[in-house]
This record gives C-alpha cells, structure tokens and sequence, in this order.
C-alpha cells in the first residue's frame, strides 16, 4: 500500500469519527436543553390551643357531640377523620409542627404549634381573601382589597401593584405577573417595594412555579396550553418544556427538585426534569391545591373530577388519596374515602394525613395504617 | 489489498450507520415541526380582551423573539362575523375594548421588524371561541367561602362566584320554586324564610352576558 492511500483511509476514517461525534453531541445536546390594608402584628406570646389536637381522643369526642352541625359527614368516620383543631379556619401551609391559617373569629393569621398545644398570632388582618407563605416561610403575601407583601423578619410591608395577576416565591425574590388592560403583560422582580421588569408575557392568566435554581415553569392556568421554561438568569427567550394539553396543574417536588408532578385532563404523571422522561403513569387527574409533593407525592382523587367546576368553588367529593413514593417509583398507599370531603394540600405527617377540608373549612388528620 | 478492502467496509458500515443514527435520533422527531408556531393566548378583562402570543421556534424549541421592547412591530387583526378590528402593539400582547360580546372570532398577528422590511416576518392566525360565563352559587359562613351544598345554617350567606364573563354581572335575580325573592348579590336565610325547594339564580352583565344555575336548597 503506498502512502498516498494510507493518507486517504486514516483521513477518512477521521473524518468519519468527527462526523459521528457531532452526531452525538448534537443529539445529547439537545435532549438536555431539552389603599394601606389593615394589617398588623399580632402578639408575640405563646399561647394555648383551647382545642383538640393531634392525640387528644378524649376532647376530640367532646367537641363532636358539641360541635358545629357540618362537620356530620365526615365525623362519622370518627375512628379515621380526627379534626385538628376544633374551628372552621383557612388554610394557608403547614410545615410540621407549624401549621399556619387564617382565624375568621378573631381576624389574625395565627401559626400553631401541633406539638406543643399553643399558637402565637402573626398578623392581624381585616378583609382577609387569602394569604400565600414563601417556601422559607420569611415571606407572606396576603390578599385583603390588594396584594400585600410582608417580610416576616422585619414586619415591613409592601403593597404589590393592582393588576397584579399571580405571583412565585423564588428562593430569594418575589416575582409578580402583571397585566393591565394597556396592552402590558410582563414578569418582574418585587423587591422592597420596587418593580424590575424581566421580560414580557404572551400568557395572560399565568400560573407560575418555581424550579430550583434558577427556573420557572410558565403555562396558561386554564385551557389549553403548552409549558414553558423560562431561565431567570437569561430570560430573552422561553423554553418549550411540554407539549400543549388541556388543564396543566403541576407541582415540584420539595425533597427532589428534579421531580415534578404534571396533572392534564390526560391523566397525571411524574417527570423527571433532568432526562424529560416520564417516571411514573397515573390513570387519574386532579390539580396541585389536591396534591403535597415533598418526601412523598400525597394526592386527594375524585373519580369524575371536574377541572372548571372546582376552581368555581364546586361541590367535589374525594374518593381517594394517594400516596407515591418516588425513591421506590411506586404507589406505597392507596386509601379509599367513603365521607363527604374535598382535601385541599393532603400531607403526610407522622403517619397520617393531615389536610383542609374545603367543604366544612376543618383540619383534619386521617389515620393510615 | 484486502486491508483496504476490509476498512473500505468498516468505514461504510460506520457511515452508514453513523446517517441512520443521526437521522433517528436527531432529525425525525423535529422534522415535522421545523416551522415556527405560535401559541394565542386571551383573557376576558374590563369590557375587553387581552390576546398574547408565544412564537416557538421548534428547531431549538424557544421564543423565536428576543424580548427588547420596540423590536419589533405586532399588527393585529381580530374578525368576527360583523365586524374587523385592527390594532398595533410593540410587545406580543394587545388590548382589545369590545362594544358587544363575540363568541367566535378569529385572530391573526403578523410580527415585522420595526426598521428595514414592509414584508412580516410572520403571520399566524387562529380561531377562537370565548368559553361561556358560567356562575356556582356559593355560602359564605363564618367569614369563609365555601361550596354551598343545597343546605344553608342560619348565619350563612348565599351568594355567587362567576367566570368568563368580560364585562362583570349586574344584573342578579334570585328565584325560589319559580317565585322571585331578590334581585340582590347576596340573598340569607330570612330572604328564603326556611323553605326547602329548587333554587334559580341568573345574572346578567351589560354586554348581554348571561349565566345560570339552579340548584335544589332544604331546610
């Protein structure tokens, strides 16, 4: 063979192997790219629960044969749905042992301690619609005629802007959605009290999650849509993360960042977010109030749920809650419910299910075996 | 000789293998969807409608447009049976104030660059249908919003929540086994005066929105 040749195959066979490594880079590549409210301080001091809490059997039956009428349906099943604390509340978070809600009687946003049997009062609030904590719980926006945010460290309060859409609790920021009827939507950074646009939105009714670090998830919160990934970091662009369906809800696992459960009128599943694949199949559908995704995916069913029925504030009976275990990718507990109930934020909690039940404003935990 | 033969093959077997590989993996998912696409996105707010619109570009699959305010030039055009309106944006949302309600209509945005070319860059279009309002009566007890039931305790309020509608009802008529009783938002349960029976609630907005419910009640 002379060298002529010798130069041509191992030239070829070079040039093979740098076509087959661009093949190969492109391919991964792209798999992987795939007016002031009133609100104040509430008092400091610790205070007892003058109510039943988790264990008090005794005070438990007392305050049942006493109780308010409502809460007939689902006392019934006395040896399953114990009631939390003996009042109708909203519900605004629980992190064990804390539990957070809004007292209508006394108009104060009150965080009880299940353990220990006392609470102490945040924050007293006249017209409260809803409140939100941030994942660290240092923050909390609150809805009375208008959003407020206030950082809890420091007492200070901050007015968000009126047409204020929705907003995400990122690990240090607020980011709002605004829109206005003046042709504006856009994303932006709340931040003591001033407004930094980050970009523009053609998304009007936005349901936003965060995705540890530096991600959001962004899709239309009712119909049709698809899912976008927007980096905070450099957000020109969004990113297509799923394909358009019907109804999105989705909820990112607190413990596994990576893990994120998607609820469509399809069904529902478990995607990792790193690969893009679809861990797990749920033969069922519902929306992210139902659902806790920390350690374990807690989900409340209803065999024929209706999407828009539901945020119009619905009756919804459960059927069943769910309990995922992603570490063994398996559904670890399956428990039917046989009482009148429509769970909102089921968690698992030393064995049992603690949740807001949206028909009679209780907390109640759920034995399980 | 046999050598060069024996590689001549090798190498034919890797490229071959190398423009299949390629093709399945890289190229066949996407080769439907190598136009950009655009996704609308609307919301029925203060007597009018926001519409905005997300362009993907399926090659890499981001926004197609950078998002520098006054890059670029949207022309909009909505068309309903009667009537067209047209209206220019510089960002991918615009404001629409409707006169009367249109339950279809469709919806087309041409994006041009805001200096050099007369020519879009591109034009999607897509048709529309506006969801219809819907309302579900609700209880209010003790300061709570709650679903009502068909049972009401003493202190409790009756009232309504509502969706879709673009300009917000006005209009409330509240009635009992077809009998009227109140034209209010809010009805008790002295305005029922503890009759049990089938209760129909309508509303009615300016634009001539209109939304029902009926609903058994027991005392």
């Amino acid at each position: 063979m002379d060298q002529k040749k010798k130069i041509i195959i191992i030239g070829g066979i070079a040039l093979l192997l740098i076509f087959i490594i661009i093949v190969l880079i492109g391919y991964f590549g792209s798999r992987n790219n795939k007016s002031t409210p009133f609100i104040e301080r509430g008092s400091n001091e610790d205070k007892n629960i003058p109510t039943p809490i988790l264990g008090e059997d005794d005070k438990r039956q007392d305050q049942k044969t006493n109780g308010d009428s409502k809460l007939v349906d689902i006392t019934q099943q006395k040896s399953i749905f114990q009631p939390v604390i003996n009042e109708a509340v909203f519900y605004l978070d629980l992190d064990y042992p804390n539990l957070y809600v809004y007292d209508y009687d006394d108009a104060v946003i009150k965080v009880i301690n299940l353990e220990d049997e006392t609470y102490q009062e945040l924050y007293k609030v006249i017209d409260f619609q809803k409140a939100f904590l941030s994942p660290d719980k240092s923050k909390m926006v609150i809805r009375v005629d208008r959003l407020n945010l206030i950082n809890i460290k420091d007492d200070k309060l901050y007015t968000l802007p009126g047409t204020t859409k929705n907003f995400v609790f990122t690990d240090k920021d607020l980011i709002i959605h605004y829109n206005d009827d003046k042709s504006i939507s856009y994303l932006a950074y709340f931040r003591e009290g001033k407004i930094t646009k980050i970009r523009n939105l053609g998304i009007l009714n936005a349901e936003l999650n965060f995705l540890p670090p530096d991600k959001i998830l962004i899709y239309q919160k009712r119909g049709t849509s698809p899912v976008f990934i927007l980096n905070i970091k450099s957000p020109s662009f969004l990113s297509l993360f799923l394909e358009p369906a019907e109804n999105y809800s989705l909820l990112v696992s607190q413990s596994n960042k990576d893990l994120i459960f998607v609820s469509n009128q399809n069904g529902s599943r478990i995607i990792d977010f790193k690969t893009r694949e679809n861990r797990f199949n749920f033969d069922w559908r519902t929306v992210q109030e139902k659902c806790t995704f920390d350690r374990f995916l807690v989900c409340a069913v209803s065999n024929n749920f209706d999407f828009d029925n539901w945020y119009l504030m619905g009756e919804n009976y459960d059927n069943k809650v769910v309990v995922f275990d992603p570490e063994k990718n398996e559904i670890v507990k399956e428990i039917e419910i046989e009482v009148k109930v429509d769970m909102i934020r089921p968690k698992l909690v030393n064995s049992k299910i603690i949740f807001w039940n949206r028909l009679d404003a209780g907390i109640y935990a759920m034995k399980i075996d | 000789m046999k050598i060069i033969k024996a590689i001549s093959i090798l190498v034919l077997i890797i490229l071959w293998l190398s423009i299949a590989f390629g093709q399945v993996m890289y190229d066949k998912p996407k080769a439907e969807k190598d136009e950009p696409m655009a996704y609308f996105f609307y919301q029925p707010i203060r007597k009018g409608i926001m519409i905005g619109v997300e362009i993907i570009n399926f090659k890499n699959g981001k926004t197609i447009l950078t998002d520098k305010e006054g890059s670029y030039v949207y022309r909009w055009l909505i068309k309903t049976d009667t009537e067209e309106i047209s209206k220019q944006s510089d960002s991918n949302v615009v404001f629409f104030l409707l006169n009367s309600r249109f339950n279809n209509f469709s919806v087309e945005v041409s994006v041009y660059p805001l200096l050099g070319r007369d020519q879009p860059l591109y034009t999607f279009r897509q048709d529309i249908v506006l969801p219809e309002p819907r309302l579900k009566m609700v209880k209010i007890s003790g300061g709570l919003t709650l679903p009502f039931d068909g049972q009401l305790a003493s202190n409790d309020i009756l009232t309504f929540k509502f969706e879709n509608f673009i300009s917000p009802p006005d209009r409330v008529m509240w009635y009992l086994n077809e009998g009227f009783i109140s034209n209010k938002r809010d009805i008790s349960y002295e305005d029922l005066n503890s009759r049990s029976g089938i209760l129909k609630l309508q509303v009615f907005s300016k634009l001539n929105e209109k939304a029902m419910e009926i609903k058994p009640i027991r005392f």
